[in-house]
């Protein structure tokens, strides 16, 4: 096992290094250079653009600039942000709570809605119920996350205000205001992810079901609770956990949509305001960091999915 | 001799299972009524994107300041936006640009994929080098992706569409190549070999045929997540620049009118929607009736 886990850390690493270099790419993509193409100033002159070119890691040779940056970020100088000078690290510390808790939230919404619907469906497959649920898995996955938004701050803060329509109160301000300001965004992106959830344990259940063991297990009289319950769900869980990377991913995209909806200071807005204002270090920052996070999410997957099945270490 | 009539004979049956396919996303076609939904809706919108300069009766992006946030009417089918163009306008048009954004990349992705899946299911020595750069790209959300580079380049359909093509030509070109890799060691893919066909001919006309139902579900859903995405770039205001009548520009635009003016969010929203849930239903129904051994999963 220890052996297995080794080999996957070590067959990640061409990965992290392409990755990085995609990241460090960016500045380079622009025609001219990211400096050139922030100075369509006239105001500046040679030696401002000169200046700025050293601030962004742009001066000397490309693969010294590479190894300069990839150490900064070894050594967690995320670099500083163009707009307001400071540190990516302490521009990206206060939006961590948002952003966390609504990402916190929408994966505990998405995986409690999703599996039992899932086994709902399973359950009652090829009935009214299977169909309906699934129709609702489809439309799931088709509405866009921020019009799926506008429909709920119109329904339930404009049209019966029970949820405020914008903000984040800090969890520091009490629980359930808390609550209540995180309740629509991270309702709003658990949807599309539950969809996914549904339809993937709905799959696997019925895979399951069609095992010898299931029969063996109902010939010997367990009741039809315990079969899907200890039997059926158990082995449906497995690949069930290889949805964790797009769970990642949902949620990422959830956030940066959401948040520029519900006017939360988080990290989506932070790339978003990024974005805009082309505040290009912030920017490598946040797309370096969420690629680690995805690999290691789908390495962690693969682990835990050796450890319970030994048949996959091969 | 003997080898000559395997392969000739497995290749034909071959050709005939992919027959049988067809005939039977025909038949599936009748059979599930989700898919006859989902060609109607698609019809309707490429109709209407073909139509529009017949079917509207304002411009797309003249304002008219004395017509601002009016409300539906008979004279603006889908009210007006909060500097008085019509929406309804602006959302036919919205929806050539969700077409051409959905067909141009759902086709480069297949001609990337198959290009790179190709190669790499078939060459030993290109294969682990082009997995670990479509691992790579996989490995960043295609939205944070997008995002990413437009903030470099400039924001234009043109550069949207080459973002969102790079993005989800990874996943095809792993898909095919793992359609080579079963396919290679197969009897009629060997007596094509032994009879000296060459490498070339061998993947297009043995392989490539085989890879094809696997591949039309993914281009469907690679299709409906460019519709969605370019509508969220162009929500996030770094798409399409904002006079290009783009759904994801004309709800950006509404955002701040939700409460005073829901309007001009709903119809472009409704299409939107519409659009996505259709090709899903086709790429579902595509995915039953060409190959019936992935109906278990998902």
């Amino acid at each position: 096992m220890q052996k297995y886990i080794l080999r996957r850390i070590v067959q990640s690493l061409p990965i992290v290094a392409l990755v990085a270099v995609i990241s460090f790419g960016l500045m380079h993509i622009a025609p001219g250079d990211a400096a050139l193409q922030l100075m369509q100033n006239p105001d500046m002159s040679q030696k401002d653009v000169e200046q700025l070119r050293k601030h962004l890691g742009l001066d000397g040779p490309v693969h010294e600039q590479f190894v300069r940056w990839v150490g900064r970020f070894v050594r967690g100088d995320l670099g500083t942000g163009l707009l307001n000078r400071r540190s990516v690290t302490s521009l990206m510390a206060p939006r961590l709570e948002p952003t966390l808790s609504i990402a916190a939230f929408g994966f505990v919404l998405s995986v409690g809605l999703g599996i039992p619907l899932g086994l709902l469906a399973a359950w009652k497959a090829h009935t009214i119920v299977d169909r309906a649920v699934m129709l609702f898995t489809v439309a799931g996955f088709s509405i866009p996350v921020f019009l799926l938004a506008f429909v709920f701050v119109w329904l339930f803060a404009l049209k019966w205000p029970i949820f405020p329509a914008i903000g984040y109160t800090p969890i520091s301000e009490g629980i359930v205001p808390w609550v209540r300001s995180l309740a629509l965004p991270s309702i709003t992106i658990c949807i599309q992810v539950a969809a996914i959830f549904t339809r993937m344990t709905r799959s696997t259940m019925l895979e399951v079901l069609q095992e010898d063991y299931i029969r063996t297990a109902r010939a010997k009289g367990v009741s039809e609770y315990y079969v899907y319950v200890r039997h059926a769900f158990k082995n449906a869980c497995i690949p069930i956990v290889t949805l964790l990377g797009f769970l990642f991913i949902g949620l990422v995209t959830g956030t940066i949509l959401v948040e520029l909806v519900f006017a939360i200071p988080g990290l989506g807005r932070l790339l978003v305001d990024a974005v805009n204002g082309r505040d290009y270090p912030i920017v490598q920052a946040l797309l370096m960091i969420t690629a680690l996070i995805y690999i290691y999410i789908n390495l962690l997957v693969d682990v835990v999915y050796a450890y319970v099945d030994p048949r996959i270490r091969y | 001799m003997a080898e000559i009539t395997t392969a000739a004979t497995e290749r034909g049956s071959v050709v005939e299972r992919n027959l049988a396919r067809w005939r039977g996303a025909r038949r599936a076609l009748r059979a599930n009524p989700n898919m006859l939904i989902g060609f109607t809706i698609v019809a309707i919108i490429v109709l209407t994107a073909i139509l529009a300069p017949v079917i509207t009766f304002h411009s797309p992006t003249k304002t008219a300041i004395f017509e601002r946030l009016e409300g539906p009417s008979l004279r603006h089918w889908f009210g007006t936006d909060h500097l008085g163009v019509d929406v309804y306008a602006r959302t036919i048009y919205g929806s050539q640009v969700s077409l051409l954004v959905g067909t141009l990349v759902a086709t480069f992705v297949i001609a990337g994929g198959l290009f790179f899946g190709l190669i790499a299911g078939y060459n030993r020595a290109l294969d682990g080098p082009i997995m670990r750069v479509a691992d790579a790209i996989m490995a960043f959300p295609t939205l944070l992706f997008a995002l990413a580079i437009i903030s470099v380049l400039d924001g234009s359909i043109r550069n949207v569409i080459i973002v969102l093509a790079i993005s989800s030509t990874p996943g095809m070109a792993r898909l095919v190549r793992g359609q080579v890799l079963s396919l290679r060691d197969q009897q009629f893919v060997e007596g094509a070999r032994a009879i000296g066909a060459s490498t070339p001919r061998i993947l297009i006309v043995h392989v490539l045929p085989n890879t094809f139902a696997p591949m039309m579900v993914m281009a469907s859903l690679v299709f409906a997540g460019s519709v969605m995405a370019e509508a969220g770039l162009a929500y996030l205001g770094v798409g399409a620049p904002t006079f290009t009548a783009s759904w994801g520009n004309i709800i950006s635009r509404g955002r701040d009118f939700i409460g005073s003016a829901p309007w001009i969010i709903f119809f472009p929203g409704m299409f939107l929607t519409a659009m996505v849930l259709s090709i899903n239903l086709i790429g579902d129904g595509l995915r039953d009736a060409l190959d019936p051994r992935l109906k278990r999963r998902m």
